[in-house]
């Protein structure tokens, strides 16, 4: 039977990947089950058991970038999850602010108080994070620098000149619908973020 | 069941022709939960937190959607190979 010194043992090496609270109750479970199996079925020591389980898990808890504009590491397992979760964000942000953009291509008024209402929820949002102290001015500086906001200011600042060049024009940039998509994806993203983050969902905010 | 236990049952269903990684386990069991395929719930078993994946309403019919094509699929390859 595995001593309570084994269990501190494991939950101190899985501490060491930086595993959110979900996945890390998952893995630490089965780590100890795993454990556990090798010791019982195949008469392992604990260290010769808890060896062979972290070298069956190696790849799943190597530590690599969250993202390629991150600079957090995290373990690969938890990246599978985020990149999911990030896609999903994307897809969403992505689909309204199109939609956004058609909007205000046909009705600018309507727009407007669309993007009003997004960037009120966005207040709220804050205002709430900030009264009920869930999250630090700090730690909404650092949202500043999520990686999925950092994708979309690096496509901005590459389709904005374009757009300039393309349409060769000095017009206010703001009459250009794809430009108001790039804010709007902003905001939805955010709105997004701040969500998981009271859902207590890991989307790496900090 | 829990993840341990799928991947146990797999392998063991399979008679160890299959066995999943745990990087691909995990992150599938969260898209699937995210998607409403499944759904989890949390018990606490000697003292650390147990996650049960069950398969809700939405998640069962789409097993039976894909057990039906999956059973046409090998069915159409076996009249292919019984030429």
């Amino acid at each position: 039977m595995m001593t309570k010194e084994n269990l501190t043992e494991i939950e101190k090496y899985l501490k060491s990947k930086n595993l959110s609270s979900v996945v890390f109750a998952e893995v630490y479970d089965h780590f100890v089950m795993q454990i556990s199996e090798l010791m019982y079925n195949q008469e392992n020591s604990f260290p010769e058991a808890f060896l062979q389980t972290k070298v069956n898990w190696q790849n799943e808890l190597k530590m690599v970038k969250a993202d390629l504009f991150s600079f957090k590491r995290i373990a690969e397992i938890e990246k599978g999850v985020l990149q999911g979760r990030f896609r999903r964000m994307m897809i969403i942000a992505s689909g309204l602010s199109l939609v956004l953009g058609t909007i205000f291509y046909f009705d600018q008024h309507v727009y407007l108080y669309i993007q009003e209402a997004l960037i009120m929820t966005h207040l709220l949002f804050l205002m709430y994070h900030f009264v009920f102290r869930k999250m630090s001015f700090s730690e909404y500086q650092k949202m500043a620098f999520h990686p999925l906001l950092l994708r979309n200011l690096l496509l901005m600042l590459l389709i904005l000149p374009l757009t300039n060049i393309i349409f060769s024009t000095t017009k206010n940039l703001w009459e250009f619908p794809l430009n108001h998509m790039f804010v709007t994806f902003s905001v939805i993203l955010q709105i997004q973020l701040l969500y998981f983050r009271t859902k207590k969902i890991n989307v790496l905010m900090v | 069941m829990y993840g341990y236990q799928i991947t146990q049952r797999a392998k063991e269903l399979t008679e160890g022709e299959l066995e999943m990684t745990e990087g691909a386990l995990y992150p599938l069991l969260h898209k699937l939960e995210a998607d409403g395929i499944i759904k989890a719930e949390v018990q606490e078993i000697n003292g650390r937190s147990r996650k049960y994946y069950l398969l809700t309403d939405k998640g069962k019919k789409q097993q039976a959607t894909q057990e039906d094509e999956m059973r046409s699929y090998l069915f159409n390859l076996k009249t292919i190979f019984d030429i």
